[in-house]
């Protein structure tokens, strides 16, 4: 009993595959195999590379500004004296110098005339 | 089978004509009662080969090559769901089909009726019986299911047709 109704939905059901469909899919199929896939390894190493280049500008970058920043600096050379923690410290008057000097250069001199010759 | 699928794997343009011309017109059989769309069916059928082609190498391995070919078929038929549900335009919905398959819808309404009322699990198995002439192995390979399973709800699904179809004047 079972066995009737298959047959009689059978009839009923579009079968064939239209026969332009064959040319298309073995065309695109002939495509599919045509075209060559890259084994394993290359593309690991295709990444490799592409990672290590990737690496290598960004460390560059990182690099060159902060080389540039240091040239910047260095270059510079007291920038702003008011920052400069030398200048900050000093706190000799610069216009009481050759008079300071001048009392150390007499007071040197002081003492070597002041010395017993030979 | 074997020899074919070796040359299938060695990627031998011949070897896939032969493999379509095997189950191609099973395959848009079953597909297009599946879509409700001619047009839609050819495209899985081109697709299924496609994949064919690129994957070659797993059909080395493949022992039922009929029932591989149908998997994937099914896969790409999830797939084209999936695209169809988010552009919304691909698949036609129950009630609908093209202009090729009209008359062919018309003339199967009875059966689609009664297919209908089926659940989904049960809908899949006799349209892959009567339409891709998959054994219940087969089918079993391609849904993924044991072959007890498939066979009983191929079962019931046939008496719950036949109810539907004696009571609707179907018969013949």
């Amino acid at each position: 009993m079972h066995e009737e109704l298959p047959e009689s939905l059978n009839r009923l059901s579009p079968r064939a595959a239209p026969p332009e469909l064959r040319q298309r899919t073995l065309a695109s199929v002939n495509r599919a195999l045509a075209v060559r896939r890259k084994p394993r390894w290359e593309r690991v190493l295709e990444l490799s590379v592409a990672a290590t280049f990737v690496l290598g500008v960004g460390l560059n970058a990182n690099l060159i500004r902060s080389g540039l920043g240091l040239i910047v600096s260095e270059g510079k050379p007291y920038g702003d004296v008011r920052h400069d923690p030398l200048v900050a410290h000093d706190d000799t008057p610069e216009r009481e110098l050759p008079e300071y000097l001048e009392a150390s250069y007499a007071r040197y001199l002081a003492q070597l005339s002041a010395k017993p010759a030979g | 089978m074997n020899e074919l699928a070796d040359r299938l794997a060695r990627g031998e343009p011949a070897a896939f004509a032969e493999l379509y011309d095997a189950c191609a017109d099973r395959l848009f059989g079953w597909l297009a009662v599946h879509l409700r769309s001619a047009a839609d069916a050819e495209d899985v059928v081109q697709e299924t080969f496609v994949r064919l082609a690129r994957s070659r190498k797993k059909l080395r391995r493949v022992e039922n090559l009929t029932a591989y070919v149908f998997s994937i078929a099914r896969n790409e038929v999830a797939r084209l769901r999936k695209r169809a549900s988010r552009e919304q335009s691909l698949v036609r919905e129950s009630n609908e089909a093209d202009a090729d398959t009209a008359h062919l819808v018309e003339q199967a309404e009875l059966v689609e009726r009664a297919l209908g009322r089926l659940a989904n699990e049960q809908r899949e198995i006799v349209e892959l019986k009567l339409y891709g002439d998959l054994t219940l192995r087969e089918i079993a390979e391609v849904t993924g299911l044991p072959a007890g399973t498939v066979a009983t709800r191929y079962r019931a699904a046939l008496v719950k047709l036949r109810e539907v179809l004696t009571r609707d004047g179907c018969r013949e």
